[in-house]
């Protein structure tokens, strides 16, 4: 039991220190460096904490779950700033909340694949099996910034202040497959670059029909056929005004 | 101590802003979903049924060959109540025009038409400003502040289409409650002070689909982007004096408005003579003293500025220069 709370403590404290290693990494440039708060120096301390405590299978396990809020809150922001296609589809209050939820859900999943995809891309590209729960970790932490989505609400300047997020979530992703892995540059760039080019070839290709469930789904959750974009459901809803 | 309280307030404001800021397309997002009750969206899709049954009724009724819809600026408050000097120019332009009828009773920054001191939640609030307002005081920036939202909402890709159905629903039933006689083709000039010129661009194609009738845009100092409803012009005139700094806002900060877009829509139909930018002088400024609507400040001739707006204004109603092109090119083309 003893052990078990120490346990959870360690990892309770390494997400405290997570966290702070992302604020670093993030506002680097703003940050004074100081001998224990350059990222280097972070990650070194976040290494010897979280080392040892990763050999153990259930920790990963654990560790995988305590990014889930991250990603819930980020997943929240990022379907609050798209909930304009909601509206546009004429939703119902009730099914807008299980289609936030949905979307929700749609974007952990995404997170996934992009962790795969570095998984997959450093295996065959690179040759190096990476640990996934270090990939899990360096992805989760650069969905930090997407907790801000919910910015791109503002109307007009909002399209940039996502666009700028995005961005900004793509560099640090890059920046911490640097700073975890050691890898060059390049190469970290890459492998987060794949990521977003191996989404879009899964969704073209085997993802089809997965996408089309998950649409059925959707069409399902909102009562009526969904569509994904503003224009289309807006056309959608002149169209059915003349029909009637 | 002092920076202490100044941070806090300069925090305090910055968090109302951006609450204000994420707050602001909701209201035209809830209309079109049909959440706000009677008032829906989905209704206003048979806004084109009713016209059709109007047609009967009111065709042959109507002497005006023209009517005229006036959308105020960023400081209105409803559709009722305008600043002393937009009223003196309403009242005075409805005199100076031949056949055609004024419609003054819109307030463009609510897809409802509803004022800002009518249902509202923060009614009591805007009462509060209105107040002040008229007592001199520095609150109606709050409304301003407001109303550029509501322009930014309808400059936004995402909320313009939406925000555009509720204005032209609003104007439609503007018109239909002045006798607009719908169906007989009599066009309808949209005049667009400030804000209101993004508001009336924004509105141009659903109107025209639903009226079926030319439309025209005069803007008065507007502040525009480069809006696709805009495709739906009969012509532009957008009037603007040189030292008028918020009208410059709009190719500022709008993209579709840099010359660099040379495909954006504002320039095309700029190249294709749609638009034609009505110099108003030297220095003529937006508002206040030394604006259009200033009646103290004179011309060198002694013409006061409020007298030259009305006069251009005016003529550029009974007598649409573009009109005259059409002509001159429509017998060249046969």
């Amino acid at each position: 039991m003893t052990s078990e709370f120490l346990r959870l403590m360690r990892i309770l404290v390494l997400i405290c220190t997570l966290f702070l290693l992302t604020m670093v990494v993030i506002a680097q440039t703003d940050v004074p460096a100081t001998p224990t708060l350059t990222p280097e120096a972070a990650i070194e301390e976040f290494r010897e904490v979280f080392d040892p405590v990763a050999q153990d299978d259930s920790v990963k396990y654990v560790l995988s779950i305590a990014f889930l809020p991250i990603l819930i809150l980020a997943g929240l922001s990022d379907a609050a700033a798209q909930s304009v296609v909601l509206f546009a589809n004429r939703v119902k209050p009730a099914r807008f909340a299980l289609l936030i939820f949905v979307n929700v859900l749609t974007f952990i999943f995404g997170y996934f694949v992009w962790v795969f995809s570095i998984w997959v891309y450093m295996k065959v590209f690179v040759e190096v099996e990476l640990a996934l729960p270090y990939i899990i970790i360096a992805v989760g932490l650069a969905y930090l910034p997407l907790m801000f989505s919910f910015l791109s609400i503002i109307p007009y300047f909002g399209n940039y202040i996502y666009s700028g997020l995005l961005i900004f979530s793509f560099l640090v992703i890059a920046q911490n497959m640097q700073l975890f892995f050691e890898l060059p540059t390049t190469q970290a760039y890459m492998s987060a670059l794949f990521g977003l080019v191996f989404t879009q070839v899964l969704r073209l290709t085997v993802g089809r029909p997965i996408i089309f469930i998950f649409q059925k789904f959707r069409d399902l959750v909102a009562g009526t056929r969904f569509e994904s974009s503003v224009e289309r459901a807006l056309s959608r809803a002149q169209k059915t005004s003349q029909e009637n | 101590m002092v920076i202490d309280i100044l941070d806090l307030i300069f925090t305090l404001v910055l968090v109302a802003l951006v609450f204000a800021a994420l707050t602001s397309p909701f209201e035209s997002l809830s209309w079109w979903a049909g959440w706000m009750g009677d008032e829906t969206g989905e209704e206003d899709d048979e806004i084109e049924e009713e016209v059709e049954v109007l047609d009967d009724q009111t065709a042959e009724i109507t002497p005006y060959k023209q009517f005229v819809v006036y959308l105020t600026g960023i400081a209105g408050i409803s559709g009722e109540e305008y600043l002393p000097e937009e009223r003196a120019f309403l009242d005075t332009l409805k005199e100076k025009l031949d056949n055609a009828y004024l419609v003054d009773d819109i307030y463009p920054y609510s897809v409802t038409n509803q004022a800002l001191t009518g249902q509202r939640v923060l009614s009591g609030f805007w009462k509060w400003v209105a107040r002040k307002k008229l007592e001199g005081g520095r609150a109606g920036m709050l409304v301003n502040l407001r109303n550029v939202l509501q322009v930014l909402v309808s400059a936004d890709s995402r909320y313009g289409p939406m925000f555009s159905y509720g204005t032209a629903s609003i104007i439609i039933k503007a018109l239909n409650r002045h006798g607009y006689p719908f169906g007989s083709g009599i066009p309808v000039t949209l005049i667009g002070y400030s804000g209101g010129g993004q508001m009336s661009i924004s509105s141009i194609k659903p109107l025209t689909v639903a009226i079926r009738a030319p439309v025209r845009v005069i803007s008065l100092g507007g502040v525009m982007s480069s809006a696709r409803s805009l495709n739906a012009v009969e012509h532009l005139y957008h009037l603007c004096g040189d030292k008028d700094g918020v009208q410059r806002i709009g190719p500022i900060l709008f993209p579709g408005r840099w010359k660099v877009a040379r495909f954006s829509v504002w320039n095309r139909l700029k190249r294709a003579r749609m638009i034609t930018i009505v110099p108003m002088g030297e220095t003529v400024g937006h508002n206040g003293a030394g604006g259009y609507l200033d009646d103290q400040t004179t011309f060198p001739d002694g013409v006061t500025y409020f007298d030259f707006t009305v006069a251009k204004v005016s003529s550029l109603i009974n007598d649409p220069p573009h009109l005259k092109n059409m002509l001159q090119i429509e017998p060249e083309a046969s």
